[in-house]
């Protein structure tokens, strides 16, 4: 940009001479002409001016570099001396920056030295910029500020244990009653807890068959031979989820039976206790129930008061199973002050002093052992060897 | 060739501080630097510029004569007219630049448009 400007410069300066020697006017190209060569004179004087200062083992020119440049050229100085006494000064109308405009030099990164600090280390010279602040790249160790207690911890141990008890129970609960209402009892030679599961039938069909002896045949009749003419059933009743008869829900027990045979070898005491009592009373009547279905239940029905048609089911997960036996209790009239206790005792004789215990024991051998058949192949390809004993649930996959 | 700088020249620098120049400094400086000229002495650039504008006012000079003796001639030729414009023409330019060996000469034409003797003219055609 510094040369455009320059050459304008220059024609302005042409003209300002032609101005001062009388003239009115100048052509457009005569005034380019004239200001390149004027341009070309000042470059040809400065070249060389600088040629006899180096030649002269200088490189700054002097004025006897200069004189020499201008004898060159034409002129001397006493041509200049009565050049300067004659013409008439007339000076540039305006005044000009000194160009070409510089540019200031770049902002740049401060060193060790700007900062006025020493660099680490000895062999960082101090015109280079400073490492980043400490805290961006030095590696900190972060420790836990909470102090070790290990009573704490033993505590906190035993409490995520009684937890994960707590949910595998709850888990289970919920499986076996959905596996119990889906599919048919099994053998109790499939199931090692199938003579439970047999007790839990009969008791069942005692507790609901009271109603079977009022009912009337031919209304029976009727409506197993006719669907619609059965009378509705309560809508909590008919929004329970019908599963296939023949698919069974996939089960806990199912799935960790091969752990729950080892556990029941390892502890044979507890061997009639695998699966928890109530559970299996509550699933097996729930069976028999089902069972009955289409005939017995509609005679039952039929026979019952209208106040109380059925006993209340009670589908939400998690309802203790001593509400529902005590229900069935209450229509069926039986005496039972506590039915989850009377029938462990009736089934299994034994005091349950100990059966929190016992229960915990069994959960954690399921755990281990449910581990173990998810780790190794080995206990999958036993439990392969016998398929027969296996329930169809518990496919290894 | 001149000797070392003798006190008259030492006087005529000290009277340049004085002159002012019609070129200035800046834009002496600036070419001089481009050719590479290398001097501290303010008054070295003063001292060009003064041999710039003697050379360009001795040029213009001798182009006002050539300017001139065309006009009497054109006068000549047709009276009446004596009260035209002194106006600095690139044929007197040419003319008096010769003397300093400088060899200008005023263009051939003027292209009117870009497209000015790229086409086919009807002269080629009939040709």
């Amino acid at each position: 940009m510094a040369d455009p400007f320059a050459r304008a410069v220059a024609r302005v300066v042409v003209t300002k001479i032609c101005e001062s020697m009388s003239f009115e006017g100048i052509q457009g190209s005569a005034a380019d002409t004239l200001s390149d060569i004027m341009l070309r004179y000042i470059s040809e004087i400065g070249r060389a001016s600088h040629n006899y200062a180096e030649l002269a083992g200088r490189f700054e020119s002097n004025l006897n570099d200069v004189l020499l440049a201008l004898e060159d050229l034409g002129t001397s100085s006493d041509d200049l001396m009565l050049y300067t006494d004659e013409a008439e000064e007339t000076p540039f109308p305006r005044a000009l920056p000194s160009f070409p405009i510089r540019k200031r030099p770049r902002h740049a990164t401060p060193t060790f030295r700007d900062q006025g600090e020493a660099p680490p280390q000895a062999h960082i010279p101090d015109w280079l910029p400073p490492l980043p602040d400490q805290h961006t790249y030095v590696a900190t160790p972060a420790f836990n500020a909470r102090p070790a207690d290990p009573r704490q911890d033993k505590l906190k141990l035993g409490k995520e244990r009684r937890q994960a008890q707590k949910s595998l129970m709850s888990l289970h609960k919920r499986t076996q009653e959905e596996v119990a209402a889906a599919s048919p009892p099994r053998s109790a030679k499939a199931e090692p807890w199938g003579s439970l599961a047999v007790q839990g039938d009969e008791q069942a069909a005692v507790l609901s068959g009271e109603g079977s002896r009022v009912g009337s045949k031919r209304a029976a009749a009727a409506a197993a031979a006719n669907p619609f003419l059965a009378r509705p059933r309560p809508a909590a009743e008919v929004s329970r989820p019908v599963l296939a008869e023949d698919h069974a829900a996939p089960s806990v027990f199912e799935a960790f039976e091969p752990a729950l045979r080892e556990t029941n070898a390892q502890l044979p005491e507890l061997a009639d206790e695998v699966v928890p009592q109530s559970v299996v009373t509550k699933a097996a009547g729930h069976r028999a129930d089902r069972q009955k279905e289409p005939g017995a239940e509609v005679s039952e029905r039929e026979g019952l008061s209208t106040d109380v048609e059925r006993d209340r089911v009670l589908f939400a997960f998690g309802v203790p199973d001593k509400a529902r036996v005590k229900g069935l209790a209450a229509k069926s009239g039986l005496p039972m002050r506590n039915g989850t206790e009377l029938d462990r005792r009736k089934q299994t004789g034994r005091k349950t002093i100990t059966e929190d215990a016992e229960k915990r024991r069994k959960v954690e051998a399921i755990f281990a052992k449910a581990e173990l058949a998810e780790q190794g192949q080995t206990h999958a390809e036993g439990a392969q060897e016998d398929p027969g004993n296996r329930p169809p649930g518990a496919e290894v996959i | 060739m001149a000797g070392p700088a003798s006190d008259e020249v030492e006087e005529f620098l000290a009277s340049l501080a004085d002159y002012v120049p019609t070129i200035p400094d800046e834009l002496t400086g600036h070419y001089l630097q481009r050719s590479g000229f290398q001097c501290p002495d303010e008054r070295m650039t003063r001292l060009v510029s003064v041999a710039a504008q003697k050379f360009i006012g001795d040029i213009v000079n001798d182009a006002l004569q050539y300017c001139k003796i065309r006009m009497q001639a054109a006068s000549k030729d047709k009276k009446e007219r004596g009260s035209k414009q002194l106006v600095l023409t690139t044929e007197d330019l040419a003319a008096a630049l010769k003397e300093y060996g400088v060899n200008i000469s005023k263009q051939e034409y003027y292209a009117d448009s870009p497209q000015a003797g790229t086409t086919v003219t009807t002269k080629d055609k009939t040709k």
